[in-house]
């Protein structure tokens, strides 16, 4: 089911929120570092309000997160979110390859059924592609990847 | 003289032949790629140039550009699915074709006048920059505030659905350049006491998470099972001097076409985006035959591809004399020259011009090469592209995106930032708040409050320091122009208010705030 969303009042309340989050972290500063962020906080509170507004007064409608399976949004948010948050601790070349292949796996799930042979399969393709990557910026790029429990 | 052969020494070293080479089929690559845009493709393939000195790092990405706006046409024409934005017209005119059988005739055509329309940038570019560049020395920090607040205004005018929603971008992306280190006080703001954010949110890091992550989350929800190719015949033959007799036999059109392109791209924010779609209009309105658009007319498919390639190099007209990126793009090449200590204006192409100009020049060779690298390698990219399921390329291009950004600086903090900031991106372009505004407004940010502060501490004997930023004659017409743009959204409906009647009015009511 999709339902259409009133992205005025929506961008404008969010709108809000950021300049609630700039306001209080703006911090003890002079009046020279701070003049310029004070006028453009102003500015953007200015027209987030206004949003708020328009969008109680005529408000626009439209179908929001409605291309595609949003499951899948999430589900890609939260793989790739976990992948980088796994770097510290796994190294960068086993976390990606963990998340690589699952996020493939996951993507394809809805597509075709996984076997253990095609997961196999899929995870010696990953591998390849992950060291290609990995050998490029590490070796020949001289990019000092982060490393973890293992390497 | 001595420039000349300098620039020309430069261009004529084969390892610069072969990054202009790999650039452009890496860029058609990319662009080709439906959903997947130029800027996508500048921010994915940065990371590769950082090892290499400031030209042939400028030249790669440049090549990189001008491949994906042109690559873009491939899924236009034969999927029906803009590779980039800047190729919509191209599905107008080119699936048609394709539909009937005229697939590699499109595709020719758009080649070639990609090929034009790349040369007709680049002409420009040689043209308008020096002066313009010239005129930048007169530029003080007022007009540099005043330049920085009609580039934002002018983006957010130009911002599809929503000119409110422009501006609440371009502000957000204007608070997101005040993190970190004031240019001017010193002290840090908006760092929440994490010491990460002393640094301030790199450029690049927020252009690569803004343009990549909310188009890789599409691209997992939307799958790629639904594009329909149309299948090309690979035995057609004969076609390339017929598609250069056709280009070249509505003179007219191309110029027209190029002359809109560049006017178009020299509006910071616009890009190839809307000049396509302008050239495109201009050409029906202009047509014999205007009940034939839409349905594989060879003009409008010259008129799109011409106009949307001289904005490659033509949006790079005020990103080189004023540092203000003609399009999302230009920002990614603007963050490449800041790395290598390269500053926009006069010194460009007056201390560093065999760089420069070799640079643009380069631009000229990479719209040459397109030509060899569409025809003969074109239908081979596409068929990988085709074949390469979704479930492959989501994690590939993820996985590019996250060793790139943290090859940045080295560091972890920034891909974390990047992950967040993409997908914020692709929650407020959900609420139609577009991410070329956001981006606009952090590359802007910097340049306006310098401009600002330093005009307030300039007026300090003054009774109102801000007078200071009104006084100069370059200032108020800068500020004339910023309030035309401003209130173009609302003249413009004001005049089809005029014009229409109350029936028709009622169905554009929600365009118009």
């Amino acid at each position: 089911m999709t339902r259409r969303a009133n992205t005025d009042l929506f961008a404008g309340i969010l709108g809000l929120v950021m300049v609630g989050v700039f306001w209080y972290g703006r911090g003890d500063v002079g009046h020279l570092s701070i003049m310029f962020p004070q006028a453009i906080m102003f500015l953007f509170g200015a027209f987030s309000a206004a949003l708020v507004v328009k969008g109680l007064v005529r408000p626009h409608r439209r179908s929001i997160f409605a291309e595609g399976d949003r499951g899948k949004i999430i589900g890609t948010g939260a793989i790739l979110f976990s992948w980088v948050m796994a770097i510290p601790y796994g190294g960068f070349f086993v976390s990606s390859v963990a998340g690589f292949w699952v996020l493939t796996c996951y993507l394809a799930s809805s597509h075709r059924k996984i076997t253990p042979a095609l997961a196999g399969k899929w995870l010696c393709v990953v591998l390849v592609e992950v060291t290609f990557f990995y050998l490029i910026f590490a070796k020949l790029l001289y990019v000092p990847l982060p490393t973890g429990v293992f390497f | 003289m001595e420039l000349f052969w300098k620039v020309a020494t430069d261009l004529m070293d084969p390892f610069v032949f072969l990054l202009i080479l790999g650039g452009v089929t890496a860029g058609l690559f990319v662009g080709a790629m439906p959903g997947l845009t130029a800027a996508m493709a500048l921010a994915v393939l940065l990371p590769f140039t950082f090892k290499l000195p400031p030209l042939q790092g400028l030249v790669a990405l440049g090549a990189v550009y001008m491949g994906a706006i042109y690559g873009g046409s491939f899924a236009a024409i034969l999927v029906n699915t803009p590779g980039t934005p800047s190729s919509i017209a191209t599905a107008f005119e080119g699936y048609p074709m394709a539909k009937d059988g005229r697939a590699v005739e499109a595709i020719s055509i758009a080649t070639i006048s990609s090929a034009v329309g790349g040369l007709a940038g680049v002409f420009f570019l040689l043209l308008l920059s020096p002066p313009l560049a010239r005129l930048s020395i007169k530029f003080g920090s007022a007009e540099y505030f005043w330049v920085a607040m009609l580039g934002l205004t002018l983006i957010a005018s130009l911002s599809p659905g929503s000119t409110l929603k422009g501006f609440l971008g371009g502000s957000f992306g204007m608070m997101l350049a005040s993190v970190g280190v004031a240019p001017i006080g010193g002290e840090n703001r908006f760092t929440f006491g994490m010491p990460v954010l002393q640094g301030g949110v790199e450029m690049i890091v927020a252009l690569i998470g803004f343009f990549v992550i909310p188009e890789l989350f599409n691209m997992a929800a939307q799958g790629r099972a639904a594009l329909a190719e149309v299948t090309m015949d690979s035995k057609e033959r004969g076609t390339f001097f017929n598609a250069v007799r056709t280009v070249f036999s509505m003179p007219v059109n191309l110029v027209r076409s190029c002359i809109i392109g560049e006017i178009v791209a020299i509006i910071p924010g616009a890009g190839g985006s809307i000049a396509n779609l302008v050239a495109y209009n201009e050409a029906k309105r202009a047509s014999k035959h205007p009940e034939l658009f839409g349905k594989g007319t060879v003009e409008g498919l010259v008129a799109s591809e011409s106009s949307n390639n001289v904005t490659v190099a033509g949006s790079m007209v005020p990103l080189l004399t004023l540092g203000i990126p003609g399009a999302p793009p230009d920002a990614v090449i603007l963050g490449v020259m800041l790395m290598h200590g390269l500053r926009p204006g006069l010194d460009l192409f007056t201390v560093s011009g065999d760089l420069t100009y070799a640079f643009i020049l380069s631009m000229g060779v990479a719209a040459v090469l397109m030509v060899p690298v569409g025809m003969l390698g074109g239908r081979l990219i596409y068929k990988v592209i085709v074949k390469t399921p979704h479930y492959f390329l989501v994690p590939s291009i993820a996985l590019v995106t996250i060793l790139g950004t943290y090859a940045l600086r080295n560091s972890f903090s920034d891909v974390v930032i990047m992950l967040l900031l993409g997908t914020i991106g692709f929650i407020l372009r959900e609420l139609e708040v577009e991410s070329p505004a956001i981006v606009l407004g952090l590359i802007l940010g910097g340049i306006a409050e310098v401009g600002f502060v330093q005009s307030i501490l300039r007026g300090t004997s003054l009774e109102h320091p801000w007078v200071m930023l009104f006084q100069n004659r370059l200032s108020q017409i800068i500020i004339v122009l910023m309030v035309l743009s401003f209130s173009s959204p609302y003249l413009s409906a004001g005049f089809r208010k005029f014009k229409k009647g109350p029936a028709e009015l009622l169905e554009d009511e929600e365009d118009v705030e």
